[in-house]
């Protein structure tokens, strides 16, 4: 188990090594002056040259990349020039409020998503099983940011019953959560109910209803965790998708975290930034990666064995 | 009489012809939702290609009369005005000239890349496979958004840097998909018939593989369409797209946003426009993909 862990980890830390290695290509091949891009379009002779000479610019590529790698390592991620101190300093600031929209994101998709795929499984010919098929089809059609903005407009503006828009309360998580967990929570219901439904003719099932339970215990105690896997598989496979939601449901409505930090930098050329956001970006894809496994493992003790 | 005719008929039998795409064409036609979409669908497509000859105005024109106060849908212009005074259908029917060119060419690059490296790591194997899936893997724990973010920020914004960054990160997932498609395909006796009979592999692929993948990549494509025009809009509505003046969805959300109150439908009628294409491609996908393959279906 520790083995296999510290090998994720180490694949992880490859993974790192290559998004590095990609943004720092990007930056130093964008057409222009790369200490330019870095400093941002506001810079003067002045600082352009400081940048250059923090950056080592002047030194050939491979060893300006080992440079970066080793201020990498002792924690320094450059300076902001938009916000006027160090990344690594910007960025913890934004972890928490990106951290609780999240975990409140997610825990609403599975409170919705869950007993929603359980009910449309055994209503899955009824009136209410397609209306909820054709909901989610409308769901997942529509862009966060458009979702988004007539939450607001409905819920915020309208009827007055939340913030437009801010960090600080309970309130404010509210609507930015929905914004995406709504969604989410149609698509993983989408995923149960057809996992539940093909389990509706396997063996164990048979032989749980033959032993005499409800129909209840059987679909809670057998099929449920079952039909669980998969869609945790899911959720893992679409952290990527997950985060970009996270990035635009926190600029849309002003919640000062990871994504909205990334997109405003990158609307104000601050380099910097925004490849600190992405190395934070490929943590957050591989340590989910990495939970969501073992947690399938947890579940399903075929996995367990691999 | 009514027996005589019930017996010609019975002579002369209609020669039915009955073949598969016929029959999923029936079955498409079954469903009326996905046909109701389809239609809704045409219409949206051809309304953006006929922009030039339906739009009432020039989409960058600006009226004095609306500028700087929007004006409400009206009798001159259909849906109004926006900020600049500037006619919204006009607008509305350039935008998505732009939204659907880049959504439709992205996701046709994407899949033709995913269906050739796929399809080549299914066939060969080997090492070849286990490369190319380990590129895909590392591909898919990049948190594509924030790289893309960096690329636009470091690019010039273009509707062609919008589609390269969308293939750029878009094809390792499909790729995955018709791999394993071909893996199942490849063990079958009519592909091993065609390579004992000397077959080389460029022939296999056009004429044996490519035939069963087909149904699938039309599916997978008028439900990967809808992603690509999102990442689009989105991108323009963040203001890291297609630079102004040039209308798209995206932008007319972004310039319609500090209006909100006072004119709601300049978010209103572009975000329904992506929201009504969004939900059209789907139907017709999920659609498709039931006529195709009718086994599959859900009780």
């Amino acid at each position: 188990m520790i083995q296999y862990i510290a090998r994720r980890l180490l694949w992880i830390a490859g993974t790192l090594l290559f998004i590095s290695v990609i943004t720092f290509t990007l930056v130093l091949s964008a057409p222009g002056d790369p200490a330019r891009a870095l400093a941002g379009s506001r810079a003067d002779d002045v600082v352009l040259n400081q940048v250059r000479v923090q950056y080592g610019l002047d030194q050939p590529i491979h060893v300006q990349y080992l440079r970066y790698m080793a201020r990498l390592l002792n924690g320094d991620l450059g300076y902001s020039y938009a916000y006027n101190r160090p990344v690594v300093e910007e960025l913890s600031d934004k972890l928490r409020p990106t951290a609780l929209l999240a975990f409140s994101i997610i825990i609403t998709a599975l409170l919705i998503g869950v007993p929603l795929g359980v009910f449309t499984a055994q209503r899955s010919r009824s009136r209410i099983g397609q209306a909820v098929n054709i909901v989610g089809l409308m769901t997942i059609s529509i862009p966060a940011f458009v979702f988004g903005l007539l939450l607001i407009y409905v819920m915020a503006y309208s009827l007055r019953w939340f913030p437009i828009g801010g960090y600080g309360s309970l309130n404010h998580l509210i609507l930015p959560t929905l914004t995406v967990a709504v969604p989410w929570s149609v698509w993983y219901a989408n995923i149960l109910r057809t996992n539940l439904l093909n389990l509706t003719h396997s063996e164990f099932v048979r032989t749980a209803y033959a032993k005499g339970l409800e129909r209840r215990a059987v679909t809670f105690r057998h099929m449920l965790p079952n039909a669980l896997a998969p869609v945790v598989t899911m959720v893992s496979m679409d952290l990527a998708a997950l985060l970009t939601g996270l990035a635009i449901v926190e600029y849309v409505f002003n919640w000062p975290g990871v994504g909205w930090m990334a997109v405003r930098a990158a609307l104000n050329r601050d380099i910097p930034v925004v490849m600190a956001s992405v190395l934070l970006g490929g943590v957050f894809i591989g340590l989910g990666n990495l939970v969501a496994d073992l947690l399938v493992a947890r579940l399903d003790p075929r996995v367990r064995a691999e | 009489m009514q027996a005589q005719a019930a017996l010609s008929r019975l002579e002369k039998p209609r020669p039915v012809q009955r073949t598969w795409l016929s029959d999923v064409w029936r079955r498409f036609l079954r469903q009326r939702l996905a046909v109701l979409a389809g239609v809704a669908l045409l219409a949206i497509l051809s309304s953006a290609l006929l922009a030039p000859v339906i739009a009432p105005y020039d989409p960058e024109q600006i009226f004095p009369e609306g500028l700087g106060n929007p004006l409400a849908p009206n009798e001159k212009f259909w849906l109004g005005t926006d900020g600049r005074g500037r006619d919204l259908l006009s607008r509305l029917l350039w935008g998505g000239r732009i939204s659907l060119a880049v959504g439709i060419t992205a996701s046709t690059v994407t899949l033709c890349i995913a269906v050739l490296v796929g399809g080549l790591a299914g066939f060969w194997g080997g090492r070849v496979d286990y490369t190319i899936m380990r590129l895909v893997d590392l591909m898919m724990s990049i948190p594509s958004f924030f790289v893309i973010l960096l690329l636009v920020a470091l690019l010039k914004p273009s509707p062609l840097a919008v589609v390269f960054v969308i293939v750029l990160f878009g094809w390792p997932y499909p790729t995955r998909v018709f791999r394993s498609e071909v893996l199942s395909l490849r063990r079958r006796d009519f592909i091993l018939a065609a390579q004992s009979l000397g077959a080389p592999v460029r022939m296999i692929f056009a004429r044996h593989l490519l035939p069963h993948i087909l149904p699938l990549l039309v599916v997978y494509l008028s439900l990967s369409i809808p992603g690509a025009i999102f990442t689009e809009t989105t991108l323009s509505y963040l203001g890291l797209g297609v630079p102004p003046p040039t209308p798209t969805w995206g932008s007319m959300v972004l310039d319609g946003q500090p209006y909100y109150r006072v004119a709601p439908w300049l978010v209103l009628f572009p975000g329904l426009a992506i929201m009504l294409t969004g939900v059209c491609f789907n139907l017709v996908g999920t659609g498709l993909r039931e006529a195709i393959d009718p086994v599959r279906r859900e009780r």
